[in-house]
């Protein structure tokens, strides 16, 4: 188990500047996933702790050392690859035993250690078999395996559940958990599915366009997201977002629908500054729809679309020329064109600069 | 439920065209095939079948089966010198095919797969040699095999075919090592694996189909090749089988059932090699398209 480091880390592909500037403090045995859409630097990020790719700037430590020049074995870290790697011409057990094999390891360690992560897994009875003879779920725990027997002091996932089915996801991100649980191994985590970062990690860090744009618990980038594109990125159905000015003791939508400005939005900039404003689905229901709200505003608006999912419907309506979501539940069929009266928990506001997305309150 | 009823006459002439269609281009490729396999058999069983003839027998009857088949056409060839130019054939071919092979293996690997300055200029060089025809060197080639004292020697043999058949090989190599996951080698990267680790415990086992292909070509190449064995030999001791032919023709005339006796042998190796690992030659070239 091991602290990570990473320190002003930038990488450079030729004049084209992938990830600026990175620094963040990995804690012995925490997970933390690295989440964002594709492009965003999280997998050149990895691959980069991995010592798959070179660092262009910065420094990499891994407990106190700093491993910029050493190569990837040398870490102390294993990974788990999106397409398994696993290599096709050997046995599972060969698989999982070879980097052992590489290093000399005795005979007898080599198979207490697979057997153990085998138990570990519930690959005992697939050892003899080739990765070809393996369903998908059973490859993932193979390349899971491979990664436990060599004990690393950091274990770096890069997307391992894209290649899953929906099902088979949600059940190796259980056994995943189960297995960090179990090994209490530091933990890097890369994804784009933020539900897999959401309910696996310690902690997340959002990136976007090579910068990290929060770091922080699954509840804490939830409930207080540090800008307009993680509002945006974390939840589904994404965070409202909408142009408006502060004018006063009102806030006034793009389109001119004004809002009273609660008592926790007192402290904003000076009037007439143009914020963006943030309203999660579940902070708008229609009235007898929605969860007790401290500061209710009501209006009335024609639904556009109802998605009924069974224990909640979403509805969409267009304000201030966006389209919303509001989450009903207990809900009741809802035609399109039906006016309703919304209610939105202005309590629950969150308020972004509209020049560089930045919170505000 | 009546439109419904109606339109199934329509779909039906429809789907009755549509397997005729189907059965009409499968057909037609069926009966393309076999064609093109007559083609190629015809040839040959005239050549097995003019093996077993007398010399009249191959101008008189030439498209008739033979009358009493001469089977001692083929215990009289291995009477001559015939034998010892199959054996100076086989080292040839496997002194050429190995080494062949093994640099042209790490050549496409390298090239393909390593990062290095001119990396790009040094395959285009390779690729371009490849385009040079052999005659046009001919004459070049005999003179420095000559002044390195090579001549009717098997190294003067050896290496020319080596340095032929490298172009063509790497070729091949580059295109499949291109394709190859570099995740495995990421992977053996992260298992501890050194370059050449990587390449022999990873990538090379994976690359069955591939070497066999070129094994295969290149053995066919070098086990017919004629123009620089001509050239470069004078004396019985190096003689390959394409040049010691040459012993059943006179200067009026030739003994062709045994020339043909010959041709029957040395395919043999050939057709065998060919049915061990035709299915890893069929699949590296069905890979290479993707």
């Amino acid at each position: 188990m091991a602290e990570l480091e990473l320190s002003n880390v930038s990488k450079r592909y030729g004049g084209l500047l992938v990830v600026p500037d990175i620094s963040l403090s990995v804690g012995d045995g925490e997970f933390v996933a690295l989440v964002g859409p594709s492009g965003c630097g999280k997998s050149t990020t990895l691959r980069m702790i991995a010592g798959l790719e070179e660092i262009s700037g910065g420094t990499i430590s891994i407990n106190g050392r700093v491993v910029n020049d050493l190569e990837p074995d040398e870490r102390g870290i294993a990974m788990v690859f999106q397409s398994y790697a696993l290599y096709p011409h050997m046995s599972v057990a060969k698989n999982m035993s070879f980097a052992l094999r590489v290093a000399g390891r005795p005979r007898e360690e080599i198979d207490s250690r697979v057997n153990e992560a085998a138990r570990i897994l519930g690959l005992t009875e697939f050892l003899n078999r080739r990765p070809a003879a393996l369903s998908g779920g059973q490859r993932q725990r193979v390349a899971m395996g491979r990664a436990i027997v060599r004990r690393p002091d950091v274990f770096l996932f890069d997307e391992p559940l894209s290649n899953l089915d929906a099902k088979l996801r949600v059940q190796m991100r259980t056994e995943i958990k189960r297995i960090h649980q179990n090994v209490g191994a530091t933990t890097i985590y890369v994804t784009h599915d933020q539900i897999e970062a959401m309910t696996l990690a310690d902690r997340v860090v959002v990136m976007n366009n090579g910068r990290i744009e929060q770091v922080g618990t699954p509840a804490e980038v939830y409930a207080s997201p540090a800008t307009s594109f993680v509002a945006e990125f974390i939840g589904m159905p994404p965070m409202n977002l909408v142009g408006a000015d502060v004018e006063g003791d009102a806030l006034v939508l793009d389109g001119g629908t004004r809002l009273p400005l609660p008592e926790t939005l007192r402290t904003l900039p000076a009037s007439h500054d143009k914020v963006l404003l943030g309203l999660r689905p579940e902070d708008i229901a229609p009235a007898g729809h929605g969860l007790d709200m401290a500061a209710p505003w009501s209006l009335d608006v024609p639904v556009s679309i109802s998605e009924p999912l069974g224990a909640e419907t979403l509805l969409f309506f267009e304000l201030a020329g966006k389209e919303w979501t509001a989450r009903m539940l207990s809900p009741r069929p809802v035609a399109p064109g039906e006016r309703l009266s919304f209610n939105f928990d202005l309590s629950k506001l969150h308020v972004f600069d509209a020049a560089d997305g930045a919170r505000i309150n | 439920m009546s439109a419904a009823t109606q339109m199934t006459p329509q779909r039906e002439t429809g789907r009755k065209k549509r397997w005729f269609g189907r059965r009409l281009r499968g057909g037609m490729a069926y009966g393309a095939l076999i064609l093109v396999c007559i083609a190629i058999l015809i040839p040959i069983v005239w050549v097995v079948l003019a093996s077993l003839k007398t010399r009249r027998e191959v101008f008189l009857e030439p498209l008739g089966l033979p009358a009493v088949p001469q089977w001692q056409n083929y215990t009289q060839i291995l009477e001559t010198a015939f034998p010892a130019n199959i054996a100076n054939s086989v080292i040839i071919t496997v002194g050429s095919v190995v080494p062949m092979v093994i640099f042209s293996l790490m050549a496409g690997y390298v090239l393909a797969r390593r990062v290095f300055l001119g990396r790009r200029l040094v395959y285009v060089v390779i690729v371009l040699t490849f385009a040079i025809p052999f005659h046009s060197i001919l004459v070049p080639l005999y003179r420095m095999v000559d002044a390195l004292g090579l001549l009717n020697t098997f190294a003067g043999l050896i290496l020319p075919n080596i340095a032929i058949g490298i172009p063509f090989s790497v070729m091949i190599f580059y295109s499949f090592f291109r394709d190859f996951p570099a995740e495995l080698e990421e992977a053996a990267r992260l298992d501890g694996c050194s370059p050449w680790r990587i390449l022999f415990s990873v990538v090379l086992p994976l690359s069955a189909p591939v070497v066999l292909s070129v094994v295969i070509l290149q053995t066919v190449n070098v086990w017919n090749e004629f123009l620089w064995a001509s050239i470069s030999t004078t004396g019985d001791e190096v003689r390959p089988w394409t040049t010691g032919i040459m012993q059943f023709q006179g200067e009026y005339s030739s003994d062709w059932p045994r020339i043909l006796a010959v041709v029957n042998v040395v395919m043999v190796p050939l057709i065998l090699l060919y049915l061990v690992s035709q299915k890893y030659f069929v699949r590296a070239f069905a890979g290479m398209n993707k």
